[in-house]
């Protein structure tokens, strides 16, 4: 999974952010100062969705906005169908 | 409340505690009594503000307010097309800028007198008062791409403010996350300051953890954000710091997973959701914790707005609202009713706001319309036909999609990489379609339009 996860993530951020360079995605890593913004976390969630098959954001009963690269991960991890 | 100017409500204030703090930035401080620094000796004309400094701004529109006939602020970051829509849609005979009059060049005009921050006349005196009405012109967030200017008084753009504030009331301590020039920036400038209150102005270029962290140690207590960035705020580590007492939710449907999380976040704070827009002002706002808004509200007068839902739209009728468009005509019908534009859908006891009657899509709180997405895409070599629409994230509410048909023959990863390329060049970031999805066929429904969001 983190390693999917990874790979996606790092072409999003390709695709959202060209003219940098992308972070390493250490399990501490904090999202929001990764480089992408909101509107690329929203897309790195549809990617996923489409490569994984699931959106853990709309199967959960509660909110949750993970705040580094694992909980990111274990949020997926959880919630896997 | 007629001919009471900004300077008139914000004395009072620094009469009982003049050395109170209004303003905090990052490496500066107003007190109450700092505010009167400046003084307008021009004449009574139609004034743009654009200052970069928060506190520049502030002190300019306590002299203007009442001195001059019109005010209308832009924010220094405004780019050049809006700018020059403004200029263009109202003759302002000066600007009043803290930026080098070099920086922009759209200020150099032949009918307009450029005037430094700097050369503002200093007040030795308070009791030499004009009482003029000062007309507030306030951009709307540009639902085309020219902003219209909405006509307010200063009566009408406070009116929440005015309504609310309670000088007794105890110290609340304010943070500004909007661009202070557009109607839910004025709400949390008025809200603080005709309170009493201080206002604390982060960076606007720190990252949003630093801005957080710069809040917490301000000791912020309300702080008032679109969904999206709340979303945001709560992926900040430095946000365990803040100490909430008032959370307001703007600019676009707060849905039911944001309220949770704010509540579980911070279980002290109380959590509004507001329905509000340059237009009609605030229209409604309810701390229930639900997502949505009470039936009810359509069934009283809270004494500022009245609501009413005709078919599945939705109309504000309120004493906030603004006269009407610069150089067009009245907003409201001849009962005071603004049709909002926004269509809503009952679910037993409550409403909620769908979307845009036009289609138009709200990115986190950015308008984006589907029909100039698709003009740009269908202008692309590989495109045949295309609709836009917006589709549900937990991240940014709506993110801007297209399914595309492409054209007799065309590789789909060839062609996937150079619409992406094509639409970088064209579109600025929130709207740009962001899922791309290959059809063989463009669903419509009934009306021809595709849904708006999915």
């Amino acid at each position: 999974m983190r390693e999917k996860i990874s790979e996606v993530f790092l072409e999003v951020f390709k695709r959202e952010v060209p003219e940098t360079d992308p972070p390493a995605l250490s399990d501490d890593l904090i999202l929001l100062e990764s480089g992408l913004d909101s509107l690329g976390f929203a897309v790195l969630i549809v990617e996923l969705e489409n490569r994984l098959g699931f959106d853990p954001f709309s199967l959960a009963n509660e909110a949750f906005y993970p705040r580094t690269f694992r909980e990111f991960v274990e949020f997926y991890e959880k919630h896997k169908p | 409340m007629k001919n009471i100017s900004l300077k008139d409500l914000l004395i009072k204030i620094a009469a009982t505690d003049q050395d109170r703090l209004a303003l905090r930035t990052p490496t500066h401080q107003a007190t109450y009594r700092e505010l009167f620094e400046f003084k307008w000796e021009g004449p009574e004309d139609e004034v743009l503000v654009c200052c970069k400094d928060f506190i520049n701004l502030s002190k300019v529109l306590v002299a203007l307010d009442g001195s001059v006939s019109s005010i209308c602020v832009v924010g220094s970051e405004v780019s050049e097309s809006d700018l020059l829509s403004i200029l263009d849609q109202k003759n302002f005979s000066h600007i009043i800028t803290d930026l080098d009059f070099s920086e922009r060049s759209e200020f150099n005009s032949e009918e307009t007198r450029c005037v430094s921050v700097s050369s503002l006349q200093h007040r030795d005196s308070l009791d030499d008062w004009s009482i003029k009405n000062t007309l507030w012109f306030v951009p709307t967030s540009g639902t085309t791409s020219v902003p219209k200017l909405v006509i307010h008084s200063l009566d009408s753009l406070a009116k929440s403010a005015l309504k609310t504030s309670n000088p007794a009331s105890a110290r609340e301590v304010w943070a500004l996350f909007y661009d202070v020039s557009r109607y839910a920036g004025y709400q949390v400038f008025f809200r603080a300051l005709i309170g009493g209150h201080a206002l604390v102005i982060p960076d606007f270029n720190a990252s949003l953890n630093e801005r957080i962290s710069f809040c917490a140690r301000a000791g912020v207590t309300h702080i008032s954000a679109t969904p999206t960035l709340w979303r945001k705020i709560l992926m900040c580590s430095e946000s365990d710091h803040l100490n909430l007492n008032q959370i307001t939710l703007g600019g676009e449907a707060a849905d039911q997973g944001i309220l949770n999380a704010l509540r579980r976040s911070f279980p002290r704070a109380r959590i509004t959701h507001v329905y509000a827009s340059t237009e009609t002002g605030v229209g409604m706002s309810v701390s229930d914790g639900l997502a949505g808004f009470p039936m009810a509200f359509t069934e009283r007068d809270s004494g500022l707005s009245q609501v009413l839902i005709r078919g599945n739209r939705l109309f504000i009728r309120s004493l906030g609202a603004g006269q009407g468009y610069s150089g067009a005509g009245a907003l409201s019908d001849d009962e005071g009713w603004v049709a909002t534009g926004d269509i809503v859908r009952v679910e037993g006891e409550r409403f909620h706001i769908l979307g845009r009657e036009s289609g138009v899509l709200n990115i986190g709180g950015d308008k984006v319309i589907p029909e100039y997405v698709r003009n740009i895409l269908l202008e692309n070599k590989n495109v045949c036909d295309a609709v836009i629409y917006g589709k549900q994230n937990p991240f940014t509410g709506i993110l801007v999609a297209a399914d595309i048909k492409l054209n007799f023959g065309i590789d789909q990863a060839v062609a996937k990489h150079e619409i992406e390329e094509f639409l970088k060049e064209r579109l600025s970031s929130h709207q740009r379609p962001r899922v791309i999805r290959f059809v063989d066929e463009i669903e419509v429904n009934l009306t021809g339009k595709a849904a708006q969001t999915r």
